[in-house]
């Protein structure tokens, strides 16, 4: 509830009913504060001042996979109707990128308010065939997409953790990363037997499992002799960082995004100079979840020469490439056509797109985009003295 | 008689709402087969992706805003329910859904952002629901100041496309977040800057609609036009009851240059009142203006000292920067006496203007709220203020009851009412909600005013659209409407026709 200050018109105007009325409207507010109503049934009541930030609930453009319209499942699904396949899955369709945190007046998280539903429903064994299947390769493989490609051990001081998109799909910038750092001044290690940081379990609701794999993961870097752990995908630094904290999981290592790194190193970089046109993506992850909404801007602004353009939704207001969340995972589709609304978006300042996170790229390159990982544009513009 | 046109009105729309269409969410499971071939055939036509009758969509499309039906929703009561939704993506998609529809005699609800508040998009007699969402296309003629926009775009997309390119449509409802174009149409809305801009009737240059038997019309976008009587007007506000709104021209205008802020205190609403009147009546524009009443001063500003027990008035000029300069020196000399409250005010305002969440905090208190918004023309204004707070007030369980001025015009002004109550033992929330919304509808009528400013007539100001128009006006809109929709497959019982 309110503060008092923002209350006072409301107890003023109880205070001038009749007796009995005064009694019951107090006894309906202590009651209330004692009882809190449900985070759910808040979202549920609101009428979706958060929608036109929701790439689902612009891009699906249903009431059910709207913001409050999944609020509205959920509260459902725990008072009126029976949990089956078809009831649940809205609650699935979301890209867990928090655009909805940043217009609500209560800050809620739609993702994160879902969660003890999911979970609930995950225990008692229903859920979306996919979601089984993506948590069933973690749990056997400890990687999302089956079994991994397999991968070389190099020894160095610093982790580069490169998560499950990299090593499915993008083994190149693995090495563009790994040689970036290294020239400036890095060394890097890198391990075969990476194991996934279990994000997918923990958002489709999957929670002993989430548990299990993110303290084999935890356990599994722990062992480590590195200075701190550098990670390519902002969703897994978000996971490490934030979410285990939340378990009570510790990791004894710093961990970082690459471009905060970068960041770190910045003064060690020289660039050559480009007349390049660029517009940035920012990942959600990235801008919302770990709070670096300026970091791309900041770094790409040293670059000489470089024309850098922001779309209508940049920074906080980022926009989700739609593969967040695990998305893509549940319904590729819908996915893809949120990819993509925002490339439509992003040509329309430049058509070259610089992001920091694999899974916007994988994204907005699906939707026929022409995009570089920040990691890898340094590599290409940076000035080397060899 | 006029009493017992509007006891039938009662009857027909609440009685029939709450003891016949009133469906428990777990009964209608066994329903599902009977909409098998109307599926099909919407598949064949539109494919898989754009239809639904699974139950959980057609539960999400069984209401709109309307506060009294967020209650029922908590029981786990659905006031209606659509036996199919469409998700329409092109003009041509919502011809072949209307062709069909007409040719079978299936009623059709146009669904927006869902934030009407008096049922309007309410499926009462069942039928297809066309959720106008994924048509959200948008182009700007920058040297004709207009824009082009399908029906089912987001408010606040549309103005932050706009404002990146140099541009604001000036329309700023309170549910711009969540409201769409061809919903702020259909009602014949208006925003917070209307002082400035005009109501969305103001905006609209051309308009394209979909009517039955499956035909478009398209009225184009001209400066002005002597044409016989404006079609354009017959669409803007019908909420449905003829055809579906695809797309429109709005009349755009350059991001403003400059922006003053100005607040003042005075002791009673009526002062207020009189000095905006003589604002407006003298010309000046402001985009803003609103006149809180003493709770609302309260809610808005209990922070600061100088408007305790006080009537704020709060002003954003904005535009030519020159112009701005000498609006603002009119309104200063036009509140000379009073207290200054400074930008601050403002600014608080401007933050929060879009915070929504009494409802979420009190509904699941068993708190009922709602607002009504109603206008005036100035000579009774002040009147109609007190008297509509005294009819709410004197409603048995009503705890608050307050109002802000919020749009004016040289010839009168909008109150925006707020009721919040709980209903007295023996009573039904619904029984409450009904009461309260019948004194204040009563009296407004008594006093020469209009039962609607901008949220619409719905179903819930059904009951007493006949006494607002008159018998002839009233029966010529459903004259219109049985013309133009003679199955009367249009959202039917909105508006009552």
């Amino acid at each position: 509830m309110c503060d008092m200050g923002k209350m006072s018109w409301i107890l003023e105007a109880i205070k001038k009913a009749k007796f009995k009325m005064k009694i019951e409207a107090i006894i309906r507010i202590i009651a209330g504060k004692i009882a809190k109503p449900s985070d759910i049934i808040k979202c549920a009541l609101c009428p979706n001042m958060c929608v036109f930030a929701c790439p689902v609930g612009v891009v699906d453009g249903k009431e059910t996979t709207s913001p409050a319209g999944k609020a509205k499942v959920a509260f459902l699904l725990e008072k009126y109707i029976e949990a089956t396949p078809e009831t649940i899955e809205p609650i699935y369709i979301c890209c867990a990128c928090n655009a909805c945190q940043v217009w609500c007046p209560f800050e809620f998280s739609v993702a994160e308010i879902l969660l003890p539903i999911k979970q609930r429903l995950y225990e008692e064994g229903i859920y979306l065939k996919k979601v089984k299947e993506i948590v069933d390769n973690l749990e056997k493989y400890h990687f999302v997409f089956g079994e991994p490609p397999k991968r070389q051990d190099k020894e160095g001081e610093v982790l580069l953790f490169r998560g499950c998109v990299v090593s499915q799909y993008y083994s190149q910038l693995e090495e563009t990363a790994m040689n970036l750092l290294e020239t400036i001044g890095l060394k890097i290690k890198v391990i075969s037997d990476e194991k996934c940081c279990g994000y997918p379990a923990y958002i489709f609701g999957a929670n002993s499992s989430f548990k299990r794999i993110a303290k084999e993961t935890a356990r599994q870097l722990n062992e480590l002799d590195v200075k701190y752990i550098v990670m390519l995908c902002p969703t897994c630094a978000y996971t490490l960082r934030n979410i285990y904290a939340k378990y009570g999981i510790k990791i004894k290592h710093n961990i970082y995004h690459i471009s905060e790194v970068i960041k770190m190193h910045l003064n060690k970089i020289n660039f050559n100079e480009t007349n390049m046109e660029i517009v940035i993506h920012d990942p959600c992850a990235l801008a919302r979840h770990l709070g670096n909404s300026d970091i791309l801007y900041e770094l790409l602004s040293k670059i000489p020469g470089l024309k850098i353009k922001k779309p209508m939704r940049s920074g906080k207001e980022t926009f989700c490439c739609g593969f967040g969340g695990g998305l893509a995972l549940i319904n590729y589709g819908l996915a893809i056509k949120i990819a993509k609304e925002r490339l439509k978006e992003l040509l329309e300042e430049a058509k070259t797109i610089i992001t920091a996170c694999p899974a916007c790229k994988r994204a907005l390159e699906s939707a026929g985009g022409t995009v570089y990982d920040i990691t890898e544009f340094f590599h290409m513009l940076i000035k080397r003295t060899d | 008689m006029i009493r017992l046109v509007q006891i039938m009105y009662f009857l027909k729309n609440y009685y029939f709402i709450m003891l016949v269409m009133i469906i428990q969410i777990k009964e209608i499971f066994a329903e599902r087969k009977k909409y098998e071939q109307l599926y099909d055939d919407l598949v064949k036509l539109l494919g898989i992706r754009k239809v639904s009758n699974k139950l959980i969509d057609r539960i999400m499309y069984s209401r709109d805003y309307w506060p009294i039906a967020l209650h029922w929703f908590m029981r786990g009561v659905v006031p209606a329910i659509p036996d199919i939704v469409v998700w329409p993506e092109s003009t041509e998609d919502v011809v072949k859904v209307v062709k069909y529809a007409y040719e079978k005699e299936i009623p059709i609800v146009a669904y927006g952002g869902g934030s009407g508040v008096l049922g309007g998009a309410m499926p009462e007699k069942g039928g297809i629901v066309i959720d106008l969402k994924r048509m959200r296309r948008i182009k700007i003629y920058p040297r004709d100041l207009l824009v082009e926009v399908e029906s089912g775009t987001y408010g606040m997309i549309l103005e932050n496309y706009l404002n990146k390119h140099g541009f604001t449509l000036g329309h700023i409802p309170q549910s711009l977040y969540t409201s769409t174009v061809g919903g702020w149409v259909s009602t014949k809305a208006i925003g917070q800057f209307s002082t400035k801009y005009g109501g969305i009737e103001d905006m609209v240059a051309g308009i394209e609609v979909v009517v039955p038997p499956g035909e478009v019309v398209v009225l184009k976008p001209h400066p002005r036009t002597s044409t016989g009587p404006d079609l354009r007007h017959l669409f803007i506000g019908s909420e449905g009851i003829f055809g579906i709104i695809t797309r429109v021209f709005l009349r755009i205008w350059r991001y403003p240059e400059k922006r003053v802020f100005l607040s003042y205190a005075t002791d009673t609403i009526e002062e207020a009142l009189e000095r905006v009147r003589t604002i407006v009546q003298s010309g000046v524009k402001p985009a803003v203006v609103r006149i809180f009443d003493k709770i609302e001063t309260k809610k808005w500003f209990y922070w600061i000292k100088q408007a305790k027990n006080k009537v704020a008035t709060i002003f954003v000029i904005e535009g030519n920067s020159k112009i701005v300069d000498a609006e603002a020196e009119i309104v200063k000399e036009a509140f000379k006496g009073t207290i200054f409250l400074g930008e601050k005010p403002v600014k608080h305002w401007l933050k929060y203007r879009f915070v929504v969440k009494e409802v979420s905090e009190f509904a699941p208190l068993g708190f009922v709220f709602d607002t009504i918004e109603v206008a005036i023309n100035w000579s009774n204004a002040t009147k109609l203020y007190y008297e509509v707070i005294k009819a709410m007030r004197n409603v048995e369980g009503t705890l608050l009851a307050s109002a802000h001025a919020s749009h004016f015009y040289p010839q009168g002004v909008c109150f925006y009412f707020t009721f919040g109550g709980i209903p007295p033992k023996g009573m039904t929330k619904f029984g409450y909600y009904a009461k309260v919304w019948e004194a204040a509808m009563k009296t407004t009528l008594k006093l020469g005013g209009t039962i609607s400013h901008h949220h619409g007539i719905g179903r819930m100001r059904a009951p007493w659209l006949p006494l607002e128009l008159g018998k002839m006006g009233y029966e010529i809109l459903r004259k219109v409407k049985h013309a133009i929709d003679e199955k009367r497959i249009m959202n039917p019982g909105n508006l009552g026709v």
